[in-house]
């Protein structure tokens, strides 16, 4: 069973741009997108629409948006981190917003990584690939996740 | 002259008499102790007459007891006449030790004793005569014929003697009296010289006494007149004094009384108003008569007065010399004022507290004004920090729709490549550059807002370094490139590092864009005397401005420049000028067309 990679993104364009860029790279792990925190929530712990899916099957990485409705990204992070379930769960911060701020929030909530979205599609797309690249086949995913 | 005169014949009476006294004590002692010699010849004298009286009676005691033997023939008679002779006999001798140096009583004494010695031989023959029996009337006629012969001799010498002693007695006892005179009445002398002595002595030191007293007296007096006329002249001083002092203070009392804007008032050292002045009466309300002599608390206000403020200010002006505060005072209409009051101790060339002196300025205009001032500030923090929050949102939110512009103009370039002709493919580049721009901005904008928002630390910062790395880090973008950077090592600054990092890279940048078209770029960075202070300066080579257009040069996406010519936003020079700012500092800029350009600032 390949693994999964969770993109939360209310961006209807990025999204898009994101699994363009994914497949330029030959990333071809399943990507589950869900809309708002509200919605990863309910994916992660198979709760609302969810109800039901098997929760100890958790993605590879979580590509996680920080401006999202409902439950922001940082609040989502919280949750997760919170969660014996998904308090290892690798997710990477990935927004346009490079304040210092949202930075030290993000890793004082326990991001393992924060990548800024370039305008430029071209370094969008190399960034992603670098990411994919490195989360996917070179990290290490921590132990007692639920089988692969 | 005359004293010492007066005192050295003083001196020589007393030693005179002295001398006198002297002398008769000499006299009555030599008198006094011839006395003492005749009294005791005399009384020796008297014991030779009762030895010779004695041997007297003792021998008509032996003629009696002889003559009551012969008649009686009593043997006691017998050893009356034995004690009798042995008492004469005593007596004689007792005279001839009595006499020694006395020739005539000794050839006496020489023809007395035979003569007495045979006379109780007789007498012995007498008793004798009975012890034999011849008592008739005829036995004793023999006797009584040697008898009759040696009586009178023996009553002559007898007498002799006694008169010798008797004269001698007389001699004697004369000159004793004669002595006792004498030691007497030169006693008496004496007494009397001495009484005088004393008595003149006491009467001198009267006169002395009553001579000094005298003197004492008029010196008291003279005195006295001395200390009058000194107080008289020191109190035509003083007025002399006070009429000068009065001259010369006249200008600072005409100052004092005109000054309108300042309370100048004077405290005594109990804090009552001494003196008012036009200031104080304008800005407290109250005339000079009806406040001079109340105490200043009346100024403060209730709350004040309570907590001991106005006396606790007293003291501290009095213990540190002066006392600067601003606070609420009270009017005579009991209207309050803020008051700017300055207190100063006022001493005297001896240190002595004399009183105070109060300066006091009405502040409440000042006070309103700058509490509105305040309120303005407020309000403009409020403003922008408003603004800037609204800045990062918007700028933020434009991110993401250029990055769909972006990516799907890249998709479409992709996917439909074959669909596209030249045209059509350079369209999109160009709405591609077009949204490249529009990003740079945002992050241009966004930084320009953080620079403004950000705390600032000031810590000491060596801008050659920063400047040096800055530089390798340009000449890394384009090895190539042939450049020079004149760096001045070691010039250091009280600076936030991060923003001033943001200044250097900004102008150091902008020097490496525009002497990009020149063959060698030369650009130096520094610090030079300007205007009279010292300025760091950042100096290129390159293309310069024009410097009528220089007002436009720190203005927020204002360029001299085309993009075309020099890419860039137009944001750089406006982010540095922030920062500046910030700092308190100065950014100013000089140059030419085409003959590079050179940025001043001052932090």
């Amino acid at each position: 069973m390949a693994s999964t990679i969770l993109l939360v993104e209310d961006n209807a364009d990025d999204e898009d741009l994101t699994l363009r860029a994914l497949k330029k790279n030959n990333i071809t792990n399943e990507v589950v997108v869900v809309r708002d925190g509200a919605e990863a929530l309910d994916y992660l712990f198979g709760t609302g629409n969810y109800h039901g899916r098997d929760t100890g099957i958790l993605p590879q990485v979580v590509l996680l948006d920080l401006k999202l409705p409902k439950i922001d990204g940082l609040e989502v992070l919280k949750r997760l981190r919170s969660d014996k379930r998904t308090k290892l769960l690798p997710v990477v911060i990935l927004t346009s917003s490079n304040e210092e701020q949202d930075l030290l929030r993000g890793y004082d909530l326990g991001a393992n990584s924060y990548v800024r979205k370039p305008v430029d599609f071209a370094q969008f797309t190399e960034a992603v690939r670098n990411l994919g690249l490195y989360w996917l086949l070179l990290n290490e995913r921590p132990p007692a996740l639920g089988r692969t | 002259m005359l004293r010492s005169l007066h005192q050295r014949l003083i001196a020589g009476g007393f030693i005179l008499a002295a001398a006198v006294l002297a002398v008769l004590f000499s006299i009555a002692y030599r008198s006094n102790t011839r006395f003492v010699e005749w009294n005791s010849l005399t009384v020796h004298t008297r014991d030779v007459l009762r030895a010779l009286d004695d041997f007297t009676s003792a021998m008509k005691s032996a003629q009696i007891a002889a003559v009551d033997y012969y008649t009686s023939g009593s043997e006691t008679q017998v050893q009356v006449f034995t004690a009798a002779e042995s008492r004469a006999h005593s007596a004689l001798v007792h005279v001839r030790s009595l006499t020694p140096d006395n020739p005539t009583q000794q050839r006496n004494l020489d023809a007395l004793v035979p003569l007495a010695d045979k006379g109780f031989d007789l007498l012995r023959e007498v008793i004798e005569l009975r012890r034999q029996g011849k008592t008739g009337p005829d036995a004793m006629k023999p006797v009584n014929a040697e008898a009759k012969k040696i009586s009178p001799p023996l009553a002559e010498a007898l007498g002799a003697m006694t008169n010798e002693e008797n004269r001698l007695l007389e001699i004697r006892s004369g000159a004793a009296a004669v002595a006792a005179r004498r030691a007497v009445r030169l006693q008496l002398i004496g007494g009397i010289i001495a009484t005088s002595l004393v008595l003149s002595v006491f009467v001198l030191f009267l006169r002395e006494n009553s001579i000094r007293a005298g003197a004492e007296s008029q010196l008291e007096e003279a005195n006295t007149r001395l200390e009058q006329r000194v107080d008289e002249r020191t109190a035509q001083l003083e007025d002399a004094l006070a009429q000068v002092r009065k001259q010369s203070e006249e200008p600072f009392r005409l100052f004092v009384s005109n000054v309108k804007d300042y309370a100048l008032l004077m405290l005594d050292p109990d804090g009552r108003v001494a003196t008012w002045n036009a200031g104080a009466e304008r800005i407290k309300g109250y005339r000079a008569e009806e406040i001079i002599g109340q105490h200043f608390s009346r100024f403060y206000t209730p709350e004040d007065i309570e907590r001991g403020k106005p006396t606790r200010e007293l003291e501290i002006t009095a213990e540190q010399g002066r006392f600067e505060d601003e606070g609420w005072r009270v009017r005579k209409d009991g209207s309050r004022f803020w008051a700017n009051v300055v207190m100063t101790a006022l001493r005297d060339q001896t240190g002595q507290l004399r009183g105070f002196g109060k300066v006091t300025r009405d502040m409440t205009d000042r006070k309103a004004i700058e509490e509105k001032m305040a309120a303005q500030n407020t309000q403009l923090e409020s403003t922008n920090r408003e603004l800037e929050a609204f800045c990062y949102s918007v700028s933020h939110d434009l991110r993401a729709p250029l990055r769909g512009i972006d990516g799907f103009s890249q998709a479409l370039l992709e996917d439909y490549a074959g669909q596209l002709d030249n045209k059509g493919k350079e369209y999109l580049q160009r709405v591609r550059a077009a949204v490249q721009r529009m990003g740079a901005l945002i992050d241009d904008l966004l930084d320009l807002s953080r620079i403004t928002r950000t705390e600032m630390r000031r810590e000491a910062i060596d801008l050659s370094q920063i400047a040096q790395s800055i530089a390798d880090e340009l000449r890394g973008t384009q090895p190539d490139r042939t450049a020079e950077f004149v760096i001045t090592p070691g010039l250091q600054v009280q600076a936030d590092p991060r923003l001033i990092r943001v200044v250097l890279e900004n102008l150091l940048r902008n020097s490496w864009k525009f002497t990009s078209k020149r063959e060698n770029t030369r650009i130096e960075f520094g610090r030079t005397a300007a205007n009279g202070h010292s300025a760091f300066f950042v100096k290129d080579n390159g293309a310069g401005f024009d410097p009528n257009y220089s007002s436009r040069l720190f203005g927020a996406f204002q360029r001299l420049h085309s993009a075309s010519e020099f890419p860039g936003t137009g944001v750089g020079l406006a982010t540095v000028q922030r920062v500046i700012l910030r700092h308190g500092g100065k950014i100013w800029a000089e140059s030419d067309v085409d003959r590079g350009a050179t940025f001043f600032f001052e932090l």
